[in-house]
């Protein structure tokens, strides 16, 4: 089965490799504004278990109030750690076009950086499970940034290489 | 020099597996009967080491020469000599086809010709049990487990078979570098 | 591109082919073998340690008791059996089973150049795919069994589950649980079965066969599913990367998980992620993708070490 960025580069015009660009962005812009969780719409703590916005998140996340940051008072629909990832997934799937026509790293150095981040992670957590350390939402966030801006880069990074433009 | 490989005859060994299986399997359910009957009959012991322990063995012992005997048929009556590997194969044959004729026999047709023999070996290993000192309560739950036909006794008999396949390869083996030798001499 | 396959000279044949044996036949007989010699020998073992310990022999009526209150004993039996039954017997066999009796190269005891980035990708396999090992336990546990059998597994249950929690040192448990199974059951299975399989049937007659012996071969009916899925992922990453340490890396990690977080978790593991439920199924999902790209990276390094490139 032919890739995307394949079938996407047979196509004439680099249209519609930018419409799946903005359809990625769309998409990880989405998420990440949800996971920001009920604060940001004007909801109150009161209100966060019931929000729309942390039953979304509930399967995926553990969204343990101390391990997560606040927006206007109000719980995040999600952990510092994935606050991090989705956060990581937007801002580098964004900025990605800017900086890839000066400094595009090979893919397998890309897909290094994904292993080690999820390495980084399955450390901290076995880590922090043994006691052997306390993680703080800072920590935590740091990692998730890690994974999530490892992850934008391979996917950001494998439509641009097909079509070697930049806007 | 290396014993040639006669793989056109790949086929034709089944006659030595199958009669020395059932030479053999005859045998091994005849003395389990002839013990099976001489423990209905006798006075319970005490013993470790006694005439149906020491028949079960010789039982056990004999049989696992229904693979040698085989080989043995086989390089008389159709081939020459036997690589080690072949011999295994034939004897590792012969002791699975030992096994299950002997159950079949042992489980199938003999309880047709005297259905109490079962109760009667079961009462036979309770009193002998109760003079090893097992307790009231140990010997009913055996004697239940026993009468249910608890699974774990087709466990047993799977490696019952097992073990017959495994004695015979050996003995297959053995048989196969015995037989060609005498061949080449 | 496949793996390379190994032809060889008719001098660098095996003893097993030199002298006739049928491929099956020796797969058959050192299976049941050495599963009987292992469950014989290791439970010796593991009675004379108590013996030793205790002073005298145990009567029958309280082995259950002696065996639950001498736990560290019965591991350790185990783990000299796998030893000696699964690591001694099976480098004898691999001996007599590999070309030229190159017991090393056969059983896939070899380096390639990325080996650390392999070990890596299959250690983060084994993280991954736990919520598909649950979810397949969960599809086992709808077949129904006898219960005397039922019974059976809940006795091996519970001496698992009061080895894993007991009051042990985490490495004692961790090496016992998870070390000499990653070193000798994989020996065993994608050293030896996995090889002499793949020279007869090809690989993967090999990977499926071996993966479901070593499902079989712990005798627990009510996990063979996710046993056997495990066996022949380990089986592939082994064939895929023609090394064996892929998959000894794997097995411990999968193992290790377990006993990792019954010491530090245990509500977790045994209240949470038992087979009673099934998991989300948001986790199987996201399981099984990252699960994929993980091996597909592990496929595509594979793939760069045999056509000799570093980088992509």
């Amino acid at each position: 089965m032919p890739s995307i960025t394949r079938v996407l580069h047979q196509r004439e015009s680099g249209l519609d490799l930018i419409w799946a660009y903005l359809g990625i962005l769309g998409v990880t812009t989405g998420v990440f504004i949800i996971a920001l969780g009920p604060g940001l719409f004007g909801g109150t703590p009161a209100s966060w278990y019931t929000s729309w916005q942390r039953v979304a998140f509930a399967p995926l996340c553990d969204q343990i109030p101390s391990h997560s940051f606040s927006i206007n008072g109000v719980q995040m629909a999600v952990c510092s750690r994935c606050t991090g990832i989705y956060g990581a997934l937007w801002f580098g799937t964004m900025i990605f076009p800017l900086i890839a026509s000066k400094f595009l790293p090979s893919l397998a150095f890309r897909r290094r950086m994904l292993v080690a981040s999820m390495v980084i992670i399955i450390i901290d957590v076995l880590g922090c499970l043994a006691g052997l350390w306390t993680d703080t939402n800072i920590s935590r966030l740091i990692t998730g940034l890690s994974l999530g801006f490892s992850i934008a880069w391979i996917v950001a990074g494998n439509l641009f290489v097909a079509t070697k433009r930049s806007i | 020099m290396e014993p040639e490989i006669n793989d056109s005859n790949t086929s034709s060994y089944w006659s030595s597996v199958i009669l020395a299986s059932v030479i053999f399997g005859l045998i091994s359910f005849a003395l389990t009967i002839g013990a099976g009957y001489y423990t209905i009959n006798s006075e319970p012991t005490n013993t470790t080491i006694n005439p149906s322990t020491i028949v079960g063995a010789i039982t056990c012992l004999f049989t696992a020469f229904g693979g040698m005997l085989a080989v043995w048929h086989y390089t008389r009556e159709k081939v020459d000599s036997v690589v080690l590997g072949k011999g295994a194969l034939i004897g590792l044959l012969t002791g699975i086809i030992i096994g299950l004729l002997s159950l079949f026999l042992s489980n199938v047709i003999w309880p047709l010709i005297d259905p109490s023999y079962t109760d009667k070996i079961i009462d036979a290993t309770m009193r002998t049990m109760q003079a090893r000192g097992m307790s009231q309560e140990q010997l009913q739950k055996m004697s239940d487990m026993m009468h249910s036909g608890s699974p774990w006794r087709s466990i047993g008999y799977a490696v019952n078979v097992v073990i017959f396949a495994f004695l015979n390869m050996i003995t297959g083996m053995v048989g196969a570098r015995m037989f060609s030798e005498n061949k080449e001499q | 591109m496949e793996p390379s396959s190994q032809s060889f000279a008719p001098s660098k044949r095996s003893w097993f082919e030199r002298n006739g044996f049928p491929t099956w036949v020796v797969v058959v007989a050192w299976f049941l073998g050495s599963l009987a010699l292992f469950q014989i020998g290791g439970s010796i073992l593991s009675l004379a340690f108590i013996v030793i310990r205790v002073g005298h022999m145990p009567d029958l009526s309280d082995m259950n008791n002696m065996l639950k209150q001498n736990l560290d004993l019965v591991f350790l039996g185990n783990s000299i059996g796998q030893f000696i039954f699964l690591g001694i017997g099976s480098w004898f066999i691999s001996k007599l089973a590999a070309p030229g009796g190159k017991v090393g190269s056969f059983t896939g005891f070899k380096a390639p150049k990325n080996i650390g980035f392999l070990l890596i990708l299959a250690l983060l396999i084994f993280i991954v795919i736990q919520p598909v090992v649950w979810f397949l336990g969960w599809i086992n546990s709808l077949i129904p069994f006898p219960s005397f059998y039922m019974n059976f597994e809940k006795a091996q249950d519970s001496i698992l589950k009061d080895f894993l929690s007991g009051n042990m040192s985490v490495w004692f448990v961790l090496i016992n649980v998870a070390l000499v199974p990653a070193i000798f059951e994989e020996f065993m299975y994608r050293g030896f079965f996995l090889n002499i399989l793949k020279k007869s049937g090809g690989p993967t007659l090999a990977i499926i066969l071996s993966g479901i012996m070593f499902g079989a071969y712990h005798i627990r009916f009510t996990q063979i599913i996710p046993l056997s899925f495990l066996g022949m992922l380990l089986g592939y990453l082994a064939w895929r990367s023609e090394s064996i340490y892929p998959a000894m890396i794997g097995h411990f990690v999968n193992n290790g998980l377990s006993v990792i977080l019954a010491a530090f978790a245990p509500s977790f593991v045994f209240s949470k992620t038992t087979t009673d439920n099934m998991p989300p199924l948001i986790w199987i999902v996201l399981s099984v993708l990252v699960t994929g790209y993980l091996i597909y990276l592990f496929v595509t390094e594979s793939q760069n070490n045999a056509k000799g490139v570093s980088d992509v």
